[in-house]
């Protein structure tokens, strides 16, 4: 019998990486558009109003989406970090790059949308809960590990040193998810867990739909970032020169 | 369906600002993200296209 050998670490060279890539992004974009849209139509058409909030619970749209991929863009750009530190392979920290601006801008929007909600409920745009807080400072790590990474100048070099703080970093991930129940904090339980869910069953679809188009939004953005990355990096080899003539 | 009018819409039930507010974030926020990444992209090319160039250039005044 004739089995089939998938050579997976061929697509650890960031050349064929590159064009990997380049054809898997519109897929995901695709996906992501779609799925936003039908999310968003829930989200204002089919979702009822909520008992004790009213409309403005429907921030949760977005805040929950935005603050789920926060964290876990985090931990797959440590993983990816990890990676690079374990097998010395390059792509690992172009992917790790490629991770942070959009992981960032996740916890930047989950701290927005947080603000926004918390306004008109507890009537306070910002509080120093552990939620709160701990989100802050998973912004600031993202931030960190991009200019510890631009800070040095050697590409190789970079991608060790912000591994490390990565690595040290993925620590405030589970604090974040566990803060509301290992501390009182003003900001709610969570509303979905394994037991089942405290919301209305087309809410709970509509966020679960924003969450998957969120996912697929971040790993379309990320395949693009690392496209740029990789023709950066390697604009000295022969193959950039080839695929950009 | 549970609008009546547009302006209830827009009103979200007295939460507009904060409901428009975040989803409009977010909306900026996807589409800087896309737009920045166009523009990097751009730019790389043309730096890269220009770099080739201005190689050949050597190459083919060095040859002659």
């Amino acid at each position: 019998m004739k089995t089939r050998v998938v050579h997976w670490f061929k697509f650890a060279s960031p050349q064929s990486f590159y064009g990997l890539a380049g054809k898997l992004w519109p897929w995901f974009a695709a996906v992501a558009t779609l799925l936003a849209a039908v999310g968003l139509w829930i989200s204002f058409f089919v979702a009822p109003v909520d008992a004790q909030q009213g409309q403005g619970y429907r921030i949760i749209f977005v805040h929950v989406p935005a603050s789920q991929l926060s964290m876990l863009i985090y931990l797959v750009m440590a993983g990816w970090a990890g990676l690079g530190l374990a097998f010395n392979t390059r792509l690992s920290g172009m992917m790790a790059c490629a991770l942070a601006p959009t992981g960032a801008l996740f916890a930047f929007l989950s701290l927005v949308t947080g603000a926004l909600w918390g306004k008109p409920m507890w009537g306070a745009w910002w509080v120093w809960d552990a939620r709160l807080t701990s989100e802050l400072i998973l912004l600031f790590l993202y931030l960190g590990f991009m200019a510890l990474h631009a800070s040095i100048d050697d590409p190789r070099r970079a991608d060790k040193a912000s591994a490390v703080l990565a690595l040290v970093g993925a620590v405030n991930v589970p604090i974040i998810y566990f803060s509301v129940k290992w501390w009182n904090t003003l900001h709610q339980g969570a509303s979905v867990s394994l037991k089942g869910s405290s919301m209305a069953s087309t809410m709970l679809t509509g966020m679960l739909i924003m969450v998957l188009a969120f996912w697929m939004y971040a790993i379309a953005i990320a395949l693009v970032r690392v496209r740029n990355i990789i023709l950066d990096r390697e604009r000295h080899t022969e193959w950039v020169k080839h695929a950009v003539a | 369906m549970q609008w009546h009018s547009w302006t209830e819409f827009w009103q979200m039930g007295g939460y507009g600002f904060y409901v428009w507010g975040s989803f409009g974030a977010t909306a900026l926020v996807v589409i800087l993200e896309i737009w920045q990444l166009r523009a990097q992209r751009r730019a790389l090319l043309r730096n890269l296209l220009s770099e080739i160039s201005s190689e050949e250039e050597t190459h083919t005044s060095a040859s002659s």
